[in-house]
């Protein structure tokens, strides 16, 4: 049996660390060739988002931007971010065939079809001043504001958010910019929850897992929920309303603590680091008390339950004696 | 305007917004030409526009705004520049409308003079619109102009 795990507030490392060191990135696809001056995007960005502070910056000059002569542009965040980097392809790789069912679209659907049918996307890319959250949000409000004036534009289709894979439709692309512009932070929309139901033929059939694509953005980490029995509808919003917290709330996470989410029974969090299970970045799991996600095996028991010595101890060691679960044979997550 | 600003004020205001510019720019070429130069040509221009083909749905505000910008664009790219966009853009129906407007702004101050019909002519001519169909035009302008000011 392994030591019990200290509880510890979580540090970004790894994958984690380098996503909070990456920008924030979207592309606008666009149907049509899209010319300008960058002094006329600031001025649309200033009319717009008049909320947010879009300096002149002697050292971004006043250049012509064209999606097919002049493809590479920069706008000055001023000291909130820097500079935002905004490139123009011609050719888009981007993988439809995964990204469209992740977003409950399917490739008939009117925004599928004209994304698919765009020739042209441009690529805002808004890298934040340092990885603490007031940082990461701010960029990630100032990408979301620009890739919103170029979604406006009668020619744009449609957005996709690199961190969450998320696909947005223009107006959504609007309708999230406004809202962040306003000191909201729609998360709904900067993360994408996943929902994963389990196979009919497993005998846990009735479990449901989900998890969060892109909070690792703004925190350095996923959050996820295994196995839970809960109605799949709740444990999406179970998942969401305790990233709310994390991001707007300041709330730490500790190994082996518990947090009631929703109005929910207490969950306990568990921390699984990055590889661990195959996933590709720290996860932060909330494990429900009927969960069959064996947490205490794979991840080693917690103080709260390793503390009381004697029966309990013991009755912890015939615990661990169990078989091992294999939460990835039954459709748990894998590391996205 | 480049083709983002173009394309901003198409989202705010409409397609029509870019007509309306298009049909303001040429009856300004044309007051410009006939006398009325500069701001108070443009604003006579504005202030004549009324229930024009290819300007319905286009509020006042957003005419005022095609308006402005028309007389800008004039100013920091000069008449041939405009004009052949224009000339480019509009069809018969719009073009018919540029010139009816430009029509009935000469026609406030009593007739175009020799300068303005100088350059209404070839305008025309180059938007389509042949001698007979102009005179036509300059007829429903004058009647256009009677029934809102009681001037022949």
């Amino acid at each position: 049996m392994t030591a019990p795990r200290p509880w510890t507030a979580h540090r970004p490392r790894g994958e984690g660390a380098r996503r909070l060191a990456a920008p924030f990135r979207i592309l606008v696809m666009l149907e049509d060739r899209l010319n300008l001056r960058l002094h006329e995007l600031r001025d649309a960005l200033r009319e717009d988002f008049p909320q947010i502070d879009w300096p002149d910056d002697p050292a971004v000059p006043d250049l012509p931007f064209d999606t097919h002569d002049a493809p590479v542009g920069v706008v000055s965040c001023g000291r909130a971010a820097l500079p935002a980097q905004i490139t123009a392809h011609r050719r888009a790789d981007i993988a439809w065939s995964a990204l469209l069912p992740r977003n409950r679209l399917t490739p008939v659907d009117r925004l599928a079809r004209r994304l698919a049918a765009a020739g042209t996307h441009l690529e805002i890319a808004v890298t934040s001043r340092g990885p603490a959250l007031p940082d990461r949000l701010e960029a990630a409000r100032r990408a979301t504001a620009i890739a919103a004036v170029f979604a406006d534009l009668p020619i744009a289709a449609g957005a996709v958010q690199l961190w969450s894979d998320r696909v947005l439709s223009p107006q959504q692309t609007i309708d999230l910019a406004a809202s962040a512009a306003a000191g909201e932070v729609p998360l709904l929309d900067w993360t994408l929850p996943l929902l994963f139901y389990h196979d009919a033929t497993d005998e846990e059939a009735e479990l449901s897992s989900g998890t969060t694509v892109g909070l690792s953005a703004l925190l350095g980490y996923e959050l996820e929920l295994r196995q839970s029995p809960e109605p799949a509808g709740l444990v999406i919003a179970a998942i969401m309303d305790v990233a709310q917290q994390l991001v707007t709330e300041g709330i730490a996470l500790r190994d082996g603590g518990e947090i009631a989410p929703f109005g929910a029974e207490a969950h306990r969090t568990r921390l699984l680091p990055e590889g661990l299970l195959g996933n590709d970045t720290d996860r932060w799991c909330l494990v429900h008390p009927d969960s069959a996600f064996h947490d205490q095996e794979l991840l080693g028991p917690t103080l709260s339950q390793a503390a009381p010595k004697g029966l309990l101890a013991r009755a912890m060691d015939l615990f661990a004696s169990r078989p091992p679960a294999h939460p990835q044979r039954r459709g748990a997550p894998r590391g996205v | 305007m480049s083709q983002f600003s173009d394309l901003r004020a198409v989202s705010r205001h409409g397609a029509g917004f870019l007509v309306a510019r298009d049909v303001l720019s040429v009856a300004m070429i044309v007051a410009d030409a006939d006398g009325r130069s500069g701001a108070d040509g443009a604003e006579r221009v504005i202030d004549t526009v009324h229930a024009l083909p290819g300007l319905e749905g286009l509020d006042r505000a957003a005419i005022r705004k095609a308006g402005l910008q028309a007389s800008e664009g004039l100013a920091r790219r000069g008449v041939e520049a405009v004009f052949s966009d224009a000339a480019e853009r509009l069809d018969a129906r719009t073009a018919n409308a540029a010139i009816l407007l430009a029509c009935r702004v000469a026609l406030i101050d009593g007739g175009i003079s020799a300068d303005g019909d100088a350059v209404l002519r070839p305008m025309a001519r180059r938007l389509g619109i042949g001698p007979s169909r102009l005179e036509a035009i300059r007829v429903l302008a004058a009647r256009r102009e009677a029934r809102a000011g009681g001037r022949p």
